[in-house]
């Protein structure tokens, strides 16, 4: 489906401006939609139908659903599609990108440094796991700032034929 | 109001999970790749911003530090690396990032353990269980495996492949215990003996991830570390399972993949398999069983080089590690400069597997500002390599030996070459007659139409850019 909406040449931008907002929401739609395990929910005061229809489900728990969807079912979807998505969109690099494609791998690997926030920020007095923490902080923010700065700084030496 | 910043971060986290792929998408073509850097560069920093906010997180103090010296480090490093070194600084980076997950694999694994314990076979917890597991294991090889190429590809420790007697079993023993353990946490992830049980487990990961790199040499290096790019994904992909968080999952199975995608492409590259390139040693003996070659060296002096080169229409350079060592991608341009001035057509002829990473070429000539548009691929150079007057082989040697076309005894037959020596003319710059990584002896220095220049190649080149400007003044 991407594939698609990027060869739609003359509107690419807006196909994926579009793809930007209709996703979140309508994932957020199907999420909202599913009944959630924790019953903290009710306190919610967003008005959407699936928000409320949320908030009632979780209020009578054991409701059994033929619409439930266990969320770790979920994510382990999206993990799926990620590693589809990924292969499809990855498969035809030209071979003078591969360096930048790894480096700049290397800096969204650096995702691990939102792990690495909540393990640092707890606000633990164990000296455990701040050290833990600050030792992940620095070694994701090494992946995040080195590696989105060198694909930069290796991506503008990238020339095509010189203009005159 | 809890439940609104909840969804809020759900919302930041879509939309960052969707600058990573697009920006990935923009990376693969040359136009857009820059940007695409930065718009994944946007989106990790509003990853970064909403994670503050997560009520989880109390304090900024660590936060802080951890992250300033993070960005400090890895920003000098971005700035102050030579193009020389690409290969040892991706690896290092690999590293990090498995250093990362394991860390917060451990950091989790310490909360639940000794806080509320974990519950009952739900699949929820029975996921958790996994995801811990794999976050630490694949982050601790990740980290100690990247460590040992970026020494390997640095020489800070020896290049060449380190072999032991019953290195297999050893590494069969360690990760026999690594899935004993995994067993064991799966069985009582709340038993007593669970926490030392999972730092034997992270030490024996670490220990692998070195046994696993050691056996393997220089100009394999590519594949390496393309697998360790996949497998930093892939354990950034495990320590979400472990959050739940879904950016995690969905950067990290990017990286994976396309790690995974590079390591097919260099494995076919060099028509072994990935067992064959993780576990032959391939390389470490001396003198490979290969058929002797007979025939006449033809050398040649950089003047005479000259006077073919003056002549010539079309000339073809084909780089290898051997540039990168020389540093000589800034000659070679300049060469290629007065060449074209004198009317020739200059290209670059690049093997996927030429030097020790990916596009490692690719990036040289670029910091020398060669267009990106004179640099071909194998597949496309060879159909039309007869019609090139001059191949300049720079430091390549494996990647353009015939017998891998010719000879089926030879170690490398099979493996796709740029045919060099079916140009009218192939000079070879090299300091001897040497062979290369793969110990097999190249026919090609024995070619009819084959003349060696020995030497330094960036004196050598030089040499024929003086005679060059002499002849121009």
């Amino acid at each position: 489906m991407i594939k698609k909406i990027a060869k739609l040449k003359k509107i690419p931008m807006m196909g994926w401006v579009s793809l930007l907002v209709f996703v979140p929401i309508l994932s957020l739609l199907l999420l909202g939609s599913f009944p959630k395990v924790e019953a903290e929910s009710n306190v919610g005061n967003l008005s959407t139908p699936a928000v409320i229809a949320t908030a009632t489900c979780s209020t009578e728990q054991s409701l059994p659903s033929s619409r439930a969807l266990n969320p770790m079912t979920l994510l382990l979807f999206t993990f799926l599609i990620a590693v589809f998505l990924g292969v499809e969109i990855l498969t035809k690099v030209p071979s003078q990108l591969h360096t930048p494609l790894m480096s700049g791998s290397n800096a969204i690997s650096g995702i691990t440094v939102v792990g690495a926030c909540l393990a640092a920020g707890q606000g633990r007095t164990s000296v455990l796991l701040i050290g833990i923490g600050v030792v992940a902080m620095i070694c994701a923010m090494i992946n995040v700032a080195g590696g989105y700065l060198v694909t930069d700084r290796m991506l503008r030496m990238f020339k095509g034929k010189e203009r005159k | 109001m809890n439940e609104t910043i909840k969804i809020l971060t759900e919302i930041a986290y879509m939309v960052s999970a969707v600058t990573f792929i697009l920006g990935l998408k923009m990376l693969s073509k040359p136009t857009t790749a820059i940007k695409g850097n930065i718009i994944s560069g946007l989106g990790m920093c509003l990853a970064i911003a909403v994670t503050l906010f997560n009520p989880v997180v109390e304090s900024y103090e660590w936060i802080i530090i951890g992250g300033l010296i993070g960005s400090i480090i890895g920003a000098i490093a971005a700035i102050k690396v030579p193009m020389t070194s690409m290969p040892g600084f991706v690896a290092f980076f690999n590293g990090t990032g498995g250093l990362a997950s394991m860390l917060v694999g451990w950091s989790d694994f310490h909360v639940t353990y000794t806080g509320k314990g974990y519950g009952s076979y739900s699949l929820e917890n029975i996921v958790l269980i996994l995801a811990t597991y794999l976050a630490m294991l694949i982050g601790g090889v990740t980290f100690s495996g990247s460590m040992i190429a970026y020494g390997k590809l640095e020489e800070k420790i020896q290049g060449k492949p380190i072999l032991f007697n019953g290195q297999q079993l050893v590494n069969a023993i360690v990760l026999g215990l690594g899935i004993l353990i995994g067993i064991l946490f799966f069985m009582g992830p709340n038993s007593s003996f669970v926490y030392p049980a999972i730092i034997l487990l992270m030490v024996l990961a670490n220990i692998l991830g070195i046994l696993v790199t050691i056996p393997i040499g220089g100009a394999d290096m590519p594949v390496v570390i393309c697998l360790l790019n996949s497998y930093s994904g892939m354990a950034a992909c495990a320590s979400g399972f472990v959050l739940n968080n879904t950016v995690l999952i969905v950067a990290g199975s990017l990286v994976g993949a396309s790690g995974i995608i590079l390591t097919a492409i260099m494995c076919k590259a060099m028509n072994r398999s990935l067992a064959n390139v993780l576990f032959s040693g391939f390389g470490s003996s001396e003198g490979a069983v290969s058929t002797s070659v007979t025939g006449e060296v033809k050398a040649l002096s950089p003047e005479d080089a000259y006077f073919v080169l003056e002549a010539a229409r079309s000339v073809v350079f084909v780089p290898g590690y051997g540039m990168a060592v020389a540093q000589a991608q800034h000659v070679v341009k300049e060469l290629a400069d007065l060449l074209e001035k004198n009317g020739a057509e200059v290209r670059y002829a690049i093997h996927p597997v030429a030097g020790r990473m990916p596009g490692h070429m690719n990036v040289l000539l670029a910091e020398a500002n060669v267009p990106y548009d004179q640099l071909l691929e194998m597949d496309d150079i060879n159909p039309i390599i007869d019609t090139v007057d001059v191949c300049i082989v720079v430091g390549a040697n494996d990647v353009v030996n015939p017998s891998a076309r010719e000879d089926p005894k030879s170690a490398i037959y099979g493996m796709p070459i740029i045919n060099v020596d079916y140009a009218k003319t192939c000079f070879v710059l090299k300091r001897s007659l040497a062979s290369g990584f793969s110990g097999v002896e190249n026919p090609l220095f024995f070619k009819e139409n084959t003349r060696m220049i020995f030497g330094d190649a960036k004196q050598t080149l030089t040499a024929i850019i003086n005679q060059f400007k002499e002849a121009q003044e």
